[in-house]
């Protein structure tokens, strides 16, 4: 969240990177460096200890709060000490427009034959030829509701904006987010839309919205609270809610915002092998199963298709081919849409009666 | 003292406040230095529309409607917030340092609790009490002031409510002081002279108290001025304030030399908002002695 924690949880983060870093090279089993989000599936105990038991080594991880983070993790001094990285299908761009990984030869992963192949066809996890990403989890950012008070059709994007939710609505507080629903609301290109459209249709929407969210904590308590009645939400999140026991149905638009997070093999990795093996079990059903099937995990759609495909069908969620990814976003063109999120977050507006 | 003397005792004092003007200098006007280097940065400032001016971040804040709106959100909330904490706090002080002396200590004790409690849990204690259903929120309706429905978050006096109750103690201990320094002869030998309650307060009390609600003014409005959780938390979309735009530029948008720029900004607008209102209760006092 937007929260004075971030910064201290990322001087946190380089410190314990620092640390772990140098008790790296005194450490006498080979020692797994990867780079990860806190409470992310791949840091569970369980998941640890048996890939630990699988390799003989110790896995050891740095924290990340944010994409941006582990972009400047790598690039001051994480080049050739950390192994693994999860950056998604937006950053990967950068790392590797940076020189920050290595090609990945994925006749080495044995279970790379079971990812959903849409994902493993991302333009934005090769370039030239060479793959540098291996897809892990997705997810998307459709339409959260509550049915009992949402009589209305729920179809798109255009929900968001609907009068009818005047103060009973929420956004999220993401700028890539925001400014590709506004797009795809307005049957604009998602990646090249009019930005002084989509400022004002972001400042249309801001009339109905309650307030914006940006933690699962922030939306959980709007919702489960009644204060909302609908709002853009991650399809995990939806997920968790459910299992919870609240009413809420999920919607995701033919063209719906889509994310995807990829394993990586840092440049100048000290133990390449290790991260071989690392990224084999994460893709694997070993992994992606069990963690799949935790939904107190708040876990996102997995990338191994038989995992997948043996979910339980309100679990199920299709890839599909039109999913405007969050990604092929050039620098420039974030920063332009962060700042225009930051003026419209500033910008006041009346509230819709 | 003689000459030498002196000139020893010059240099151990220059020797026992190196330290302290040492501090000041690595922790004031350093970091003071590298926030204005770090808003002059070349850089993305740049590109079209770039109006070639070193202080050219410094312009376009300023030029930008919404903008001046936050800035005035940071200075407008905190200064209700503290002239709030002015109002609940002198009658609290006085009790405790004129009324309830005997227990003034514990009082004070009690009074402190506020400081014990992380700000985090403060602010959700609020979110519970205005939100829909929440005790407050729920009386008012009982009540018919509000509609049922009607959520007390998210507006402009939740956040005002929130910075009121983190910061009266600052405001309290503060008033506490100088009244407690007030010696009691002269309350009686203005009432001996035949002085009313009004009179006693707007000549003797209040003229007395100005210096702690100075020194409150300072404790309470500039840190509330740098409020971001607040705001994010209880001001919903309704209201920014530049804390928040802070916090996106290094979170969100990573523009750090904005990040200085609107800091810098924020600094001296907090500092001259205070010199505002310490002005305005200083010449409260000279009207008063007049």
């Amino acid at each position: 969240m937007t929260m004075p924690g971030r910064l201290t949880r990322w001087v946190v983060a380089a410190g314990t990177a620092l640390a772990l870093l140098g008790s790296v090279a005194l450490a006498q089993k080979p020692t797994l460096l990867i780079a990860n989000w806190q409470g992310y599936g791949s840091d569970l105990p369980w998941v640890v200890q048996a890939f630990e038991k699988q390799c003989g080594c110790t896995v050891k991880q740095v924290d990340f709060g944010s994409e941006q983070q582990l972009l400047n993790m790598l690039k001051q001094g994480g080049v050739g000490k950390i192994d693994a990285a999860l950056p998604n299908s937006t950053y990967i761009r950068y790392a590797i427009d940076d020189g920050l990984l290595q090609p990945i030869d994925v006749s080495r992963l044995s279970h790379y034959g079971e990812l959903i192949p849409q994902l493993t066809r991302l333009g934005a996890l090769t370039r030239n030829g060479n793959v540098y990403g291996v897809p892990w989890l997705w997810g998307t950012v459709g339409i959260g509701y509550n049915p009992d008070l949402v009589e209305a059709p729920v179809n798109d994007y255009a929900a968001l904006w609907d009068p009818r939710y005047a103060g009973k609505a929420t956004f999220n507080d993401d700028p890539v987010i925001a400014v590709m629903t506004a797009a795809l609301y307005l049957g604009e290109d998602p990646y090249h839309p009019d930005l002084a459209k989509v400022k004002q249709a972001l400042l249309d929407q801001k009339r109905l919205d309650v307030t914006y969210w940006a933690t699962t904590d922030d939306f959980t308590k709007l919702y489960t609270s009644k204060q909302v009645v609908i709002g853009n939400v991650w399809s995990g999140l939806a997920t968790q809610i459910e299992a919870n026991g609240y009413p809420i149905d999920y919607v995701t638009p033919k063209d719906v915002v889509t994310w995807v997070d990829n394993w990586v093999i840092v440049k100048n990795a000290p133990h390449p092998q290790l991260a071989y093996a690392w990224i084999d079990f994460m893709i694997s059903q070993q992994f992606q199963g069990p963690y799949a099937r935790d939904l107190k995990q708040q876990p996102p759609s997995p990338a191994n298709r038989i995992v997948a495909e043996s979910l339980p069908k309100d679990q199920q969620q299709t890839f599909q081919p039109s999913a405007v990814l969050e990604t092929g976003i050039s620098q420039a063109t974030y920063d332009a849409w962060a700042q225009l999120w930051t003026e419209v977050k500033t910008t006041p507006v009346k509230p819709l009666p | 003292m003689t000459g030498r003397a002196a000139r020893r005792w010059g240099w151990t004092a220059a020797a026992l406040l190196a330290p302290a003007y040492g501090l000041i200098v690595a922790l004031v006007l350093v970091p003071l230095g590298s926030l204005l280097a770090y808003s002059l940065t070349p850089g993305a400032v740049g590109g079209p529309g770039s109006l070639g001016l070193l202080f050219e971040r410094y312009v376009r804040f300023f030029q930008d409607g919404p903008s001046r709106l936050v800035l005035l959100n940071s200075l407008t909330i905190p200064a209700m917030a503290t002239l709030a904490c002015l109002l609940v706090g002198w009658p609290l002080a006085y009790a405790l340092a004129k009324v309830h002396r005997r227990r003034g200590n514990a009082l004070l004790v009690v009074l402190m609790a506020p400081f014990f409690v992380s700000y985090l849990l403060i602010i959700y204690a609020i979110m519970g009490l205005l939100q829909v259903g929440g005790p407050l929120q729920a009386a008012l309706a009982a009540l018919h002031l509000v509609a049922p429905t009607h959520s007390l978050l998210y507006s402009r006096a939740a956040v005002t409510l929130a910075l009121v109750y983190e910061y009266l103690p600052f405001m309290v201990l503060s008033l506490y002081g100088s009244l407690e320094r007030l010696e009691d002869s002269v309350l009686e030998a203005g009432r001996g002279l035949g002085a009313g309650p009004a009179r006693i307060f707007a000549e003797i009390l209040w003229p007395q108290s100005v210096p702690g609600v100075i020194a409150g003014c300072a404790l309470v409005f500039i840190p509330a001025t740098g409020s971001f959780v607040e705001p994010q938390i209880l001001g919903g979309t309704r209201l920014s304030m530049l804390g928040q735009v802070i916090d996106a530029q290094i979170n969100q948008t990573f523009d750090l030399p904005r990040a200085a720029t609107i800091s810098l900004i924020l600094t001296v607008a907090a500092v001259a908002g205070f010199a505002v209102l310490a002005l305005a209760f200083g010449v409260s006092r000279r009207l008063a002695r007049r």
